[in-house]
């Protein structure tokens, strides 16, 4: 069965062409003949995803589907709590953990009718991957197992992309969906913070994460959010609003549009691959032809957002891990230790000048998109790497690309925009105005459905 | 370039954070002061004293 996206497979169940339980069954064998080369899952629910699909193929062929994800198979990344399912954050600290209640956005998929596949491979509590001294392996890129999945969201990202389902939830502090979505040649969403519950998953830095769904393409996404989105009174941060139809925009007109370019940030703060920014030019052309109107953002250098969000993670996430770092540090792998001991060397006074830092860059953002529909500029600096490439102290590298917008809390989505020498993805990184996701997937489908690179799989697929 | 951490500051901030290390993190921990000074050097803008964090808050219907 040749792998159909999320809103095709909808259609076929609706329109009763697709079994629910054949469609799944495709998947497993995908994953029986990949996932031990790939790790993009590390507690598969076999039994539980048949179960699911008969389920759903029953009722549908009873009452027709309750909804687009009615029958989908679907992954969670592995810090997110399901009953009576191991949850272990990819740590050894959390072995032989079993939640007795699913997170919120477990709960809302599961309504939805979605066929639960398992859980996802992570970082380490959603950081600092990829490690070999945890729980279980990194996951490994489908479009090439020697690179890099790049993370935290790395099993939802290689799940995806080989077809082993067909959507999954990520997560992302600092860029986890994104840099997966980038490197894996899908679409991933970090929404306005807010708007998706945090409840019972696991937290890396609170102020900064958020969840959202990762899919072949930005339609999917929007299907998918549409289920997650809305206020849980158990989500502190929970924006209590009303949702939209996310799928409303899409396929209408980009003309008039008013789309910014942050070149700055991927041409001199921290230069992408020439092929990442001839995919960034390509795309802009792309939305030249559609009528869309593009000026050139200046915003601070990525340095200082990269500074800001970087020193609120170290704090917020020491304080969450504190008590296990001070009693069992060894516990962690290697490079979760390295991130947790950072901590100690940020003052109390730092982070606060690091959060008014914030609010000013934050307002720098909103003034830059006053006028502006979304703006653009890299998802990544180019190919993935390869999986010994990644340094140790990896933050203090280069700056994040996805970062500023966990810093500003506005949407950001990651598409592929093309394919470089190395026959691997290159991307795009689209940004919207507080909750307008349905805006940045107007954008971001438009791009899909005018090129060709959503026809493309991996080889190993 | 900030003046290199010395054994007695770093042992200090690490007693203080509860942090047991060994003599390798220690020196791997060392490694990383001047990137982390250029960080904590970013996000301190000339400002005065009234600029408000990002996360003061204003109460909302729900609260009152």
């Amino acid at each position: 069965m040749a792998i159909p996206t999320l809103a095709e497979a909808a259609a076929l169940i609706a329109a009763k062409k697709l079994s629910p339980v054949e469609l799944t069954q495709a998947c497993l064998d995908r994953m029986h003949r990949m996932d031990g080369t790939l790790h993009a899952f590390i507690h598969p629910t076999e039994a539980r995803a048949l179960a699911d699909a008969r389920l759903a193929e029953a009722a549908i062929m009873k009452h027709g589907p309750i909804g687009p994800l009615h029958g989908i198979p679907m992954g969670l990344k592995d810090i997110v709590d399901t009953a009576g399912i191991p949850t272990t954050c990819q740590s050894r600290l959390l072995e032989g953990n079993i939640p007795t209640a699913d997170a919120t956005c477990a709960t809302k998929l599961a309504a939805a009718g979605t066929v639960l596949m398992g859980k996802l491979t992570t970082h380490e509590f959603a950081d600092g991957g990829p490690s070999f001294d945890v729980l279980a392996p990194p996951a490994r890129n489908p479009w090439n197992p020697d690179h890099f999945t790049a993370g935290s969201s790395s099993g939802t990202g290689a799940a995806v992309a080989s077809g082993m389902i067909l959507c999954g939830i990520g997560t992302d502090t600092g860029g986890s969906i994104r840099g997966p979505a980038a490197l894996c040649g899908i679409a991933g969403i970090k929404p306005t913070y807010g708007l998706v519950s945090r409840a019972g998953v696991a937290p890396a830095a609170f102020s900064l994460d958020t969840i959202g769904p990762m899919a072949w393409t930005a339609e999917d996404c929007a299907l998918m959010l549409q289920v997650l989105a809305g206020y849980d009174p158990k989500d502190p941060a929970g924006a209590d609003r009303p949702v939209p139809d996310y799928s409303a925009l899409l396929g209408r007109s980009l003309r008039g549009m008013r789309i910014g370019l942050i070149r700055h940030f991927h041409e001199t703060d921290a230069p992408v691959s020439a092929p990442e920014l001839a995919a960034i030019d390509n795309a802009v052309a792309v939305y030249r032809d559609m009528g869309a109107t593009i000026s050139e953002v200046t915003l601070a250098p990525m340095q200082d957002w990269h500074a800001c969000g970087s020193l609120i993670s170290m704090v917020e996430r020491a304080t969450a891990y504190e008590e296990w770092a001070r009693t069992r540090l060894d516990g962690f792998g290697e490079r979760v230790q390295r991130r947790l001991m950072l901590g100690a060397l940020v003052s109390g006074v730092d982070y606060v000048q690091a959060v008014r830092r914030r609010r000013e860059l934050r307002d720098q953002l909103r003034d830059a998109m006053r006028g502006l529909d979304a703006v653009l500029t890299a998802a990544a600096p180019g190919e993935a790497p390869t999986m010994d490439a990644i340094p140790r102290w990896d933050v203090f590298d280069r700056p994040s690309f996805t970062i500023p917008f966990n810093v500003a809390g506005y949407p950001a989505m990651s598409i592929c925009a093309g394919f470089g020498p190395q026959g691997l993805p290159l991307s795009l990184q689209i940004v919207g105005k507080p909750f307008q996701e349905a805006t940045v997937f107007q954008i971001a489908d438009a791009f899909e459905k005018a090129t060709a690179f959503r026809g493309q799989r991996p080889a190993m697929v | 370039m900030p003046e290199p951490l010395t054994d007695e500051a770093l042992h200090f901030l690490l007693d203080n954070a509860g942090l047991t290390l060994t003599e390798a993190q220690k020196t791997d921990l060392k490694t990383i002061q001047d990137g982390l000074a250029a960080m904590k050097a970013r996000v301190r803008q000339p400002r005065g004293r009234m600029a408000e964090p990002a996360h003061c808050f204003g109460f909302t219907a729900e609260d009152l």
